[in-house]
């Protein structure tokens, strides 16, 4: 694919994992550790992410632009915007954080992490599972000796949901 | 990466960037969840950056010491914490949290603490009859640490002690420093000897160390823990009443000694 240029902006284009294609300008992609080397080693005009699905791209992409808007005067508007971007499926929220580690855009996958840590922090330990697809390779009789050990731990109202 | 069906435990960086930033009572549930989150959550590099984590900033709390003449069959001697709420306000109540609990261990002389969330008590504090245990009020695990007694002469008394509590960082191992000194009944003074051991948390183990201490030197109190990256301060008094700092270093195991800094005047 030809690089090609809008007036002094470079455009760069991502390839999802359905093949969609995205077209942004290269400067939001330098947000991204792993895409700046690219584009800055090779000059690529065109990257495919195979392994990211299309939705989870549009979402992280999305985030890049408003990112890059970034200003002390809409600060406010902005964590506004950081709260509704993690407000989704658990299931999307680790596919996005999987990949925008992935991709090292470090910033977001602090926010990201910290977002999943606080919807699993009530949940029980099944749900967790499930949500993590992990199977135990714990008998149920190791599984007890964890609840006689800190039986605090696994006191109160757990949450057994999977999103 | 993930596919649509593979398990996200696989992205290891991920799981571990996000553990490491919960409560450690979800940290206690979630180590049944499966062998390899078992072994995360119990490695020192996990438990370094759970503790280094900014969203694991500890609560503010306030310790209240004291004994509990109503229990049965002995009086309690126990600590109390309240934990503050993260925004103080005029009129804000401190939840109650009877947080320790170490069975058959109730007769408490000091804490001292917290260094990275976990505290050392002293128990007793007559000649040989002297026990510590760490304690961390986070897990509520209390462990016993060996006993240790200095060879003491039959003449001697309590005099003074000194305890301190830090990591050594080159070995990334919790320490504790103990300093006694004792008066000599048969001598009607105090024994010319700063009586010294260092307990090591990795070898779970005492070792006599000779410090170049002068005996009559005060070190005083710290109320509270003044340890900071791998150095414990004291203020210092000498016999010629010089104010000054003395240190302790936990990872050569030397004391050290700097000037104080200038009193201010006093017009």
């Amino acid at each position: 694919m030809a690089s090609s240029t809008t007036g002094e902006k470079k455009i760069l284009t991502l390839k999802g994992g359905d093949n969609e294609e995205f077209i942004l300008e290269e400067s939001l992609v330098l947000q991204s550790e792993l895409l700046k080397n690219m584009v800055k080693e090779e000059r690529v005009s065109s990257i495919p992410l195979p392994s990211i699905k299309s939705k989870t791209l549009v979402k992280i992409i999305e985030y890049l632009k408003k990112h890059a808007e970034l200003t002390p005067s809409n600060k406010e508007e902005f964590k506004n915007f950081e709260k509704e971007f993690v407000n989704v499926v658990l299931e999307e929220l680790l596919d996005i954080t999987v990949a925008v580690n992935y991709l090292k855009i470090n910033g977001l996958l602090e926010f990201c992490c910290q977002a999943v840590a606080d919807r699993i922090k009530d949940k029980s330990v099944e749900a967790v599972r499930k949500i993590f697809r992990i199977e135990s390779d714990f008998t149920p009789e190791e599984e007890s000796e964890f609840r006689k050990e800190t039986p605090e731990a696994f006191e109160g109202d757990l949450d057994d949901t999977t999103n | 990466m993930t596919s649509s069906t593979e398990s996200y435990s696989r992205e290891e960086i991920v799981t571990d960037h996000i553990l490491s930033r919960l409560p450690v009572k979800s940290l206690l549930r979630f180590k049944c969840v499966c062998e390899s989150w078992c072994d995360l959550v119990k490695s020192s590099s996990f438990i370094r950056k759970h503790c280094d984590s900014p969203s694991n900033r500890t609560h503010p709390v306030v310790c209240k010491f004291g004994v509990d003449y109503n229990h049965d069959p002995e009086p309690l001697r126990a600590f109390n914490f309240f934990v503050l709420p993260e925004k103080m306000y005029a009129g804000c109540v401190p939840t109650h949290q009877r947080l320790y609990r170490c069975e058959g261990v109730t007769d408490f002389r000091s804490i001292s603490g917290p260094v990275d969330g976990l505290f050392v008590l002293e128990k007793g504090h007559y000649l040989e009859n002297v026990r510590f245990a760490w304690w961390n009020p986070a897990t509520k695990e209390c462990r016993l640490i060996p006993k240790f007694n200095f060879e003491l002469l039959n003449s001697f008394d309590d005099h003074s002690r000194t305890v301190g509590l830090g990591l050594d960082l080159v070995n990334q191992d919790y320490k504790l420093i103990w300093m006694r000194v004792f008066y000599d009944d048969e001598k009607s003074d105090v024994y010319p000897k700063v009586f010294t051991a260092v307990y090591s948390l990795n070898n779970d183990s005492w070792k006599l160390i000779e410090p170049d201490l002068a005996h009559d030197t005060r070190l005083c109190v710290s109320l509270n823990c003044t340890y900071l990256n791998g150095l414990y301060y004291w203020m210092s008094v000498s016999k010629e009443n010089v104010y000054g700092i003395c240190t302790f270093d936990f990872a050569t195991e030397l004391f050290g000694e700097t000037e104080g800094p200038p009193f201010p005047n006093d017009q």
